[in-house]
């Protein structure tokens, strides 16, 4: 428990302590806000001051560590948010992502925001998002006013290269996290191969690739839920009629 | 250009930015640069810079070109036209993902998403790969590759952000 709490941002260790746990939030709240508080498990949405004011600093850290872009926060956000928080699930944060690649956006804001909204309603979702683009703000407002070669300096140069082959790393863990979701049938697992290559090497539109996927999906519970009411993906008489499907998009895109 | 004016260009950039970071640099691309308010070199140091900090590239980019042409508040008022479009579209689709998330039809289809989601992933894994090691190949890079590998793989405590420290650190050191 207590070294879920060891941060490197001073601020949140104050609060920390107080609300993060589920079951501690009723007592830690009275103390700071006086806000008129509920006994009930916070699985649901909480839009008392104390978890939405901590939705913001978990974003602000994440949004501080996150380097390389959107798709780089997914193994920050599973361990910030799935394993030391159990907010969301594994799954649900890959949805996000695909949710967020396929909508108008930057991806990490909109995973921010559609977190902060499941957690605590429109007000987590704004203060989500704000937390994780304050350090970009304040980070690049430092920058722009006063380090003008910033990316000449050597040994930034030198950290950078580093830190892009840990995160290289990292990005190789996630994507073996979700082995589950890929080898669920030969569906899934076709459908992993062929998106990664069309977008690796074929250079297809994430969008596109995104947009086949639900094709897919929806085509499967057509020909295959429906008619048996069977929600696992066993059956895989499928695969042959929608991989031919997302070929011929791929096709079409070369 | 006015800061009106360019608050209302980088919400239209937001709204249209669909699939991430370098989608927003390219569309940032004609208004600024082709619209005449900064040099191409200033802009492609911008973006250098941008991919080099933390946080979402995008983000980083709104902020600078806002700095740099209309100073502090320019920059905060510039990221938040990028922000704003995103957050109205994300909170509507979060409304109703809510209701929708338990239904069979979109059960289903988000196990087809989710092997593609992962493929994706694996892309961007690929991309840093490629230009942190495999591009600019040497063994000390590959060693670095390989003991992060290991730490993240066998030590199950391994905290992300302690290992991007770390290898800030080493790069400092070795490279």
């Amino acid at each position: 428990m207590k070294e879920n709490h060891v941060d490197e941002i001073p601020v949140e260790k104050k609060s920390s302590g107080i609300p993060s746990e589920k079951e501690t939030e009723t007592s830690g709240e009275k103390a700071r806000n006086g806000v008129r508080c509920t006994t009930a498990p916070s699985d649901k949405k909480t839009s008392n001051l104390s978890s939405v004011f901590e939705l913001f600093l978990v974003f602000f850290k994440i949004g501080a560590v996150t380097f390389g872009g959107g798709l780089a926060m997914l193994p920050i956000l599973e361990q910030e948010l799935a394993e030391k928080r159990d907010w969301v699930t594994k799954e649900r944060l890959l949805d996000y992502f695909a949710i967020g690649q396929s909508t108008p956006g930057i991806i990490a804001v909109n995973v921010a925001t559609f977190i902060g909204y499941t957690r605590a309603g429109v007000l987590g979702g704004c203060l989500a998002t704000l937390g994780v683009i304050m350090p970009s703000l304040i980070i690049i407002t430092i920058i722009a006013l006063f380090l003008s070669g910033f990316n000449d300096i050597t040994w930034v140069k030198k950290a950078l290269a580093g830190i892009n082959i840990g995160v290289s790393a990292l990005l190789c863990k996630a994507v073996w996290k979700f082995r589950k979701n890929v080898t669920a049938s030969v569906l899934t697992a076709l459908l992993f191969v062929l998106s990664f290559i069309s977008v690796a090497f074929l250079h297809v539109n994430t969008v596109i690739v995104v947009v086949v996927s639900v094709v897919c999906g929806v085509a499967t519970y057509f020909v295959r839920d429906k008619k048996q009411n069977k929600p696992d993906m066993q059956d895989t008489s499928v695969a042959p009629a929608a991989t031919k499907e997302s070929q011929k998009t791929e096709g079409g895109e070369k | 250009m006015s800061l009106l004016q360019l608050m209302w260009t980088f919400f239209y950039i937001g709204l249209f930015t669909i699939g991430g970071g370098q989608v927003a640099i390219t569309l940032m691309y004609q208004p600024v640069v082709e619209g005449g308010l900064l040099s191409a070199d200033q802009f492609y140091n911008m973006v250098a810079v941008s991919e080099s900090t933390p946080g979402p590239i995008g983000i980083n980019m709104a902020t600078y070109i806002g700095c740099e042409l209309f100073g502090v508040f320019g920059g905060v008022a510039v990221t938040f036209a990028t922000v704003l479009p995103s957050l109205l579209i994300i909170l509507i689709i979060a409304k109703f993902f809510d209701k929708y998330q338990d239904k069979p039809l979109v059960k289903t289809t988000f196990s087809c998403i989710r092997p593609v989601s992962a493929g994706l992933i694996a892309v961007a894994a690929w991309n840093v790969l490629s230009i942190s090691v495999v591009n600019v190949f040497s063994p000390i890079r590959a060693v670095i590759f390989a003991v992060s590998l290991a730490l993240v793989f066998m030590w199950k405590k391994m905290s992300p952000i302690l290992l991007i420290v770390l290898c800030g650190v080493a790069g400092v050191i070795f490279l």
